[in-house]
């Protein structure tokens, strides 16, 4: 059987989905589905599994204006995204596909795609959504032969027909909605104790801590489990991380700094002697996850980004390294 | 009758606003055991030269064994504050009570000396 993917994205200024009254969805300026959790986003792990399924690798539309839609209705305005969309699955029907799997990255959910196909086929349904309660995932597998009978009417036109006879496949298991950077510091946190299947990218060098590769820790670094650092990050003297937090990738922790029930995302530099607590930190932005608030931070000196040249320096330090020690 | 000085802080605590920060209370600290209120409600941003305005701020009230607290504290300064750990030096030092009368300041004046009427520090067991 082949599957074909196609997973929807909205990315930049988003202002029907920017700052409400619980928090953003996105966080300096990127959908929550594209920042890295435990060493991969949303995004990527959805990519995996979908190539992991047998699927064709899957495509990538971005919405930039509004909210993505995985399903355009009849209705939708024609719009750039919605040719692209219309584009995407035409290539997919053409091409060969027997069942299309149509996603919008929003929520994580340990959804298993093989036993929701298995539904959709025993079904014998066209169109399967998939829903947590009466929440839809996004998620939905259309079987191809409902989109070859287009005709010319536009592949929204015939799936938006389909929608009152579709199946429901009814999940139970996690579910984050990844509504607001609360959510976001939340997975990150159940990833770390395990609460859901989102697993790090890394070695578990002892029970709950996590490094990346070519990870520098300083050797006076202190650690409380669980922690992820992710890989190329470099972490200074007198540091100390702690209480189920997550340094993602190409990070730099400066001396004496001490990053507690925090996330620090990708290409992050921390200053010197700084205490980051229950936080989201990216270059230049900081979120405090229980006043919730969003602050920017103009000195690149106390919160910044990480030089391009930091996995040239890491591999040198590494070298220095191992040079003494031998 | 027993005074204090309360400092407004702008919003973007950064060299500049250092510098007159410690004109200006160079010129109200002059008696000994100063009470001073640190005003953030307006605080937004810092950088490493307003942290280091706000160190030498606390270590002159320290150094004439006076009095500091924060009033107006905005969800942001207290994020900046505890991110620099100035918050934990800033409860080192004793707290005291005081009324102040509502008044218009200056947009240029960062430090105002203010009449208190009842002026309490805590009793230390």
């Amino acid at each position: 059987m082949n599957i074909g993917a196609i997973l929807t994205l909205a990315s930049g200024q988003n202002e029907s989905e920017a700052s409400d009254s619980s928090g953003s969805k996105q966080f300096g300026w990127r959908s929550l589905g594209t920042i890295d959790v435990l060493g991969a986003s949303l995004l990527q792990r959805t990519q995996r599994k979908l190539e992991h399924l047998g699927s064709l690798s899957p495509r990538v539309l971005t919405e930039s204006n509004g909210p993505s839609q995985f399903l355009p209705s009849r209705s939708s305005r024609s719009t750039a995204f919605v040719e692209e969309w219309e584009r995407a699955v035409a290539e997919l029907v053409h091409g060969g596909a027997d069942i299309l799997i149509l996603g919008r990255i929003s929520a994580y959910t340990d959804i298993d795609y093989t036993e929701l196909l298995q539904y959709h086929a025993a079904s014998e349904s066209l169109l399967t959504q998939a829903y947590a309660g009466k929440e839809s995932l996004d998620v939905a597998v259309v079987s191809a032969k409902l989109l070859r009978s287009a005709n010319g009417a536009g592949y929204r036109s015939t799936l938006s027909s389909a929608i009152p006879q579709q199946k429901r496949f009814c999940y139970s298991g996690y579910v984050n909605w990844l509504r607001n950077v609360q959510d976001l510091h939340t997975l990150m946190q159940d990833a770390l104790y395990q609460r859901c299947g989102l697993q790090p990218v890394g070695r578990e060098v002892s029970p709950g801590v996590w490094l990346g590769e070519s990870v520098v820790l300083d050797p006076t670094v202190l650690m409380s489990y669980p922690v992820y650092i992710g890989a190329r990050s470099r972490v200074g003297s007198g540091c100390r991380v702690a209480s189920a937090s997550s340094i993602e990738r190409d990070c730099h922790i400066d001396c004496g700094t001490t990053v507690r029930d925090s996330l620090v995302l990708p290409q992050t530099y921390i200053g010197l002697g700084l205490e980051l607590s229950r936080a989201v930190a990216g270059p230049k932005v900081l979120f405090h996850v229980d006043r919730n608030v969003e602050v920017n931070i103009r000195d690149a000196r106390l919160i910044g980004r990480t030089s391009r040249s930091l996995p040239f320096l890491s591999s040198m330090a590494s070298l220095i390294t191992d040079r003494w020690s031998q | 009758m027993s005074s204090a000085v309360v400092v407004k802080l702008p919003e973007a605590m950064n060299a500049k606003n250092a510098r007159r920060l410690g004109r200006e209370l160079k010129t109200k600290l002059g008696g000994n055991s100063p009470f001073v209120v640190l005003d953030l409600s307006h605080m937004k941003s810092i950088d490493v030269s307003g942290v280091e305005g706000l160190l030498r701020c606390m270590s002159e009230v320290a150094k004439q064994d006076g009095a500091l607290q924060l009033s107006g504290l905005s969800p942001e300064a207290a994020t900046l504050l505890e991110l620099t750990r100035l918050d934990k030096l800033m409860q080192k030092f004793p707290g005291f009570s005081i009324e102040t009368p509502a008044f218009e300041m200056a947009p240029e004046t960062i430090a105002e000396e203010v009449e208190a009427d009842a002026v309490q520090l805590p009793v230390v067991a």
